[in-house]
């Protein structure tokens, strides 16, 4: 009876992950998404030889089902078949990053609709909501990035970018886009957002605020948000990301788990 | 929603203390509406406090307020289960940590006992015991057993819920602009969505009461908005605390409180700042700052990087706390105003009072509705569940999570949008159910809840609502 | 086929079609998600209303004219 090893998130790294745990590990990969690739996409090549990689190590794919809690030796998942427990010996978390929200930037002032994370105001142009037609933008990366090539595509009109930590990814050239770095401290504005104040004091004014600076990993198994029994995280944090961090985090995370049941 | 109507009570102000009373008269055979300004109900004070029910220890002795909130003391187990509302009453500690601090102790005592409440001065070491994070550096503490963690925004949207099945009629988004008066009595409320008839006024309208009672040609009296300040902390770190744990409460304010909340979260907060606009709903650094240095002087283990979200309140001050009364010019308008710190703690008994005060002054609300639910139909959270399977065994819904962060599910999600009181908007969704409001604060969820309240309200999404009908997610629909 | 939602763009990936009284039901898969679209007489305008607007699902003009072939 090989040892279970249950990875939540099937993006690259998760799936990296699952592929390269020794043959005596059965890895579970586990998504609450009904498609694997994460941000990658489904669409991909990467994706698809990723998939393909774990799978021929033995990983069970469990796509569309939510890992809700961990407590060291079973994790409790829900799908549309109802309630899954998966014993297992070990956790990875493998499910991705998010942007800074505001109060983690520190943002004063009132909280007036139209301030969106990025992951937000991208899913909201795909199905058709445009955030703002003058938005500002926090964030030079590619979160930042996506979010621009979005909000362009669904007809914003001119995009402010204020990028504390200066431009990470290249921005299109063009006369819709002013792109500057500095440092957001406050919002201003009510019902809708209306300006963003920057450290010094310049105002931006804007109709939303695209949240799109920083990565903080997502972490939602009750049992393993900061640290858990028999779990390792897997999320790394670079931006621009790339397919390499993403595979050698996941393989670093194997070979952490082995050498923790290996200690056991 | 056509304003027009005749009703023995209209209640102003569908805060926690409208509510209230709104379901202690649905058990009587009165018509009654409530009038609120905002699109939902629970928008003000009532939707930004502590979460706190305190047992009345640190209230004036001899006051009303120390009598009304030692009243509803009791009974908030029965209560919160009869209106699905998540309670506990996990007790607080007020922390001495200076030799200030310490003195006043004793007068704490005094008056925790003066108003009929438990209380036990204990040291720094046994204070530890009870609540393993205060800080090693407590001199000694007050143990106050009987206060609870309440979800007050369920609590203000149970009450309504209940009242709205037993009857009582909500006009939302419907500010008052004036009464119709004949002779001393009021006769008519004229809000922005119609007239509707009155017997008798309630006057719950929070910050605003002192221009309600200006508008119906009342008593004067000023109310104002008091600010509170607070930061909303993980889960993870809420889930270790076993009490609420504050400070050492003066004249002035009753202090900075760490309280964990009914799901675990943990709030800090709040501050106590007298301003001028009722809007005015800014958080500053540097009030921010004071409240987490305060928390951290109580429980070291709290870190900036617990924050999820941080956000500001008013709470209606006034020049009389607690005025609950019959007005000196309008015999037919009762005033439940100046609840400033204890609207929550002090609901049940506020209602039961202002029911006395409504049949004293003649109005119809002495005989019994023979068919009042008594009760709301518990809706089960997936969230901390001993059973899930069981739950997914009565609802399939169960299976699908929505909001990843707090584990709020398709079957809540749909059990909010059947209420009598629906949600109207995003924010409506997030008081009733939590989705969106968890660590990620909807950076992952909120596009799929926000195409689900466009579906369930029939709304095209660039007209769907963060909070208010102008508060609009998006500004349009995107180019095909 | 592939559907923009609220969580991405998924594949949509038809497995039958049957007929259930008056009502066009399409068994398909949302990647690991079973899914159901069923239709009537009465979502013939609001397809035909969608295809000029955003929810533009591709292949949607087959699918329209099959839904009104299968239920006139």
């Amino acid at each position: 009876m090989p040892d279970t090893v249950v990875v939540v998130g099937a993006g690259l790294t998760g799936l990296a992950c699952a592929a390269s745990l020794p043959g005596r590990i059965r890895p579970v990969v586990v998504d609450r998404i009904p498609v694997p690739g994460g941000v990658h996409g489904w669409d991909t090549d990467e994706t698809r030889s990723a998939e393909a990689a774990a799978r021929s190590r033995g990983a069970i794919l469990h796509l569309g089902e939510t890992a809700t809690r961990w407590d060291g030796e079973e994790l409790l998942v829900m799908g549309q078949d109802g309630v899954r427990r998966i014993p297992a010996r070990a956790l990875v978390v493998a499910a991705g990053s998010r942007p800074l929200g505001r109060a983690e930037l520190g943002l004063a002032g009132p909280r007036p609709a139209g301030i969106l994370a990025a992951t937000v105001a991208c899913h909201l142009s795909e199905t058709g909501l445009l955030a703002g037609r003058r938005p500002a933008v926090v964030g030079g990366g590619d979160w930042a990035a996506r979010a621009v090539a979005e909000l362009l595509h669904a007809g914003a009109e001119h995009i402010q970018v204020v990028t504390p930590d200066g431009v990470l990814r290249r921005f299109p050239e063009s006369p819709a886009l002013t792109v500057r770095t500095a440092t957001p401290v406050a919002v201003e504005g009510g019902p809708r957002v209306s300006a963003l104040r920057l450290q010094g004091g310049e105002r931006v004014e804007c109709d939303a605020l695209v949240l799109a600076h920083g990565l903080v990993p997502l972490r939602n198994v009750d049992g393993a948000v900061w640290e858990g029994a028999r779990t390792v995280y897997a999320q790394p944090a670079d931006d621009p990301a790339t397919v390499s961090a993403a595979r050698q985090a996941g393989a670093a995370a194997a070979a952490e788990v082995e050498q923790m049941l290996d200690a056991a | 929603m056509s304003g027009d109507g005749a009703f023995d009570v209209v209640i102003v102000g569908g805060g926690v203390v409208g509510c209230a009373i709104a379901r202690r008269l649905s058990f009587t055979t009165a018509r009654v509406a409530v009038v609120e300004a905002a699109h939902d109900v629970g928008e003000g004070a009532s939707k930004g406090n502590t979460g706190i029910a305190t047992c009345g220890a640190d209230c004036t002795p001899g006051t009303l307020e120390a009598e009304l909130v030692t009243r509803s003391a009791p009974g908030w187990e029965a209560l919160c289960a009869s209106l699905d509302t998540p309670w506990e009453r996990i007790g607080t500690l007020c922390v001495a940590l200076t030799e200030d601090d310490e003195a006043a102790l004793g007068h704490l005592v005094e008056q925790a006992r003066a108003n009929g409440c438990e209380a036990e001065l204990v040291s720094g070491d046994r204070a530890r015991e009870l609540e393993p994070l205060v800080t090693g550096s407590a001199r000694a503490a007050v143990h106050i057993p009987a206060d609870g963690i309440v979800d007050s925004l369920r609590l203000t949207i149970g009450y309504a819920e209940l009242a709205a099945r037993n009857g009582v009629r909500f006009f939302l988004s419907s500010p008052v602009t004036g009464f119709e008066v004949d002779g001393e009595r009021v006769t008519a409320v004229h809000t922005a969505t119609g007239t509707i008839s009155a017997g008798f006024v309630v006057n719950a309208a929070g910050v605003g009461a002192g221009q309600v009672s200006a508008l119906a040609g009342g008593e004067p009296f000023r109310c104002w908005p008091r600010q509170g300040q607070y930061w909303l902390l993980d889960r993870e770190l809420g889930g270790r605390f076993r009490k609420v744990v504050g400070g050492v409460p003066n004249e002035r304010t009753r202090g900075i409180y760490c309280v964990p909340t009914t799901n675990r979260s943990l709030l800090l907060g709040p501050t106590a700042d007298d301003r001028e606009d009722p809007d005015d709903r800014a958080v500053s650094r540097d009030v921010l700052e004071h409240v987490l240095e305060a928390a951290r002087r109580l429980v070291p283990a709290i870190r900036r990087e617990h924050a999820i979200k941080t956000f500001a309140a008013n709470r209606p001050a006034s020049d009389t706390t607690y005025r609950l009364e019959a007005d000196g010019w309008r015999p037919n308008l009762i005033h439940a105003a100046g609840i400033r710190s204890t609207g929550v703690s002090g609901s049940p008994a506020i209602a039961e009072q202002v029911h006395e005060l409504l049949a004293e002054a003649g109005a119809p609300v002495l005989d019994e509705h023979p068919r009042a639910l008594a009760a709301l139909e518990p809706l089960p959270r997936l969230l901390h569940h001993p059973r899930p399977e069981e739950l997914f065994a009565a609802d399939r819904r169960y299976g699908q999570v929505v909001c990843a962060c707090e584990q709020v599910t398709a079957a809540e999600i749909a059990g909010a949008f059947a209420m009598a009181l629906p949600p109207r908007s995003v924010d409506g969704l997030r008081k009733r159910t939590r989705a969106t409001g968890g660590r990620c604060q909807g950076a992952v969820c909120l596009a799929g809840v926000s195409f689900l309240c466009s579906l369930h309200t029939a709304t095209a999404p660039w007209l769907l609502a963060q909070s208010e009908p102008t508060a609009t997610l998006g500004v349009g629909p995107a180019d095909a | 086929m592939r559907v923009r939602s609220p969580i991405g763009d998924l594949p949509f990936t038809v497995t039958g079609v049957g007929r259930e009284g008056g009502e066009l039901v399409v068994h398909g898969e949302l990647g690991a998600w079973r899914s159901q679209v069923r239709m009537s007489a009465a979502d013939l305008p609001m397809l035909a209303r969608a295809m000029r607007g955003p929810l533009l699902v591709a292949g949607a003009a087959g699918v329209v004219v099959l839904v009104a072939r299968a239920i006139r």
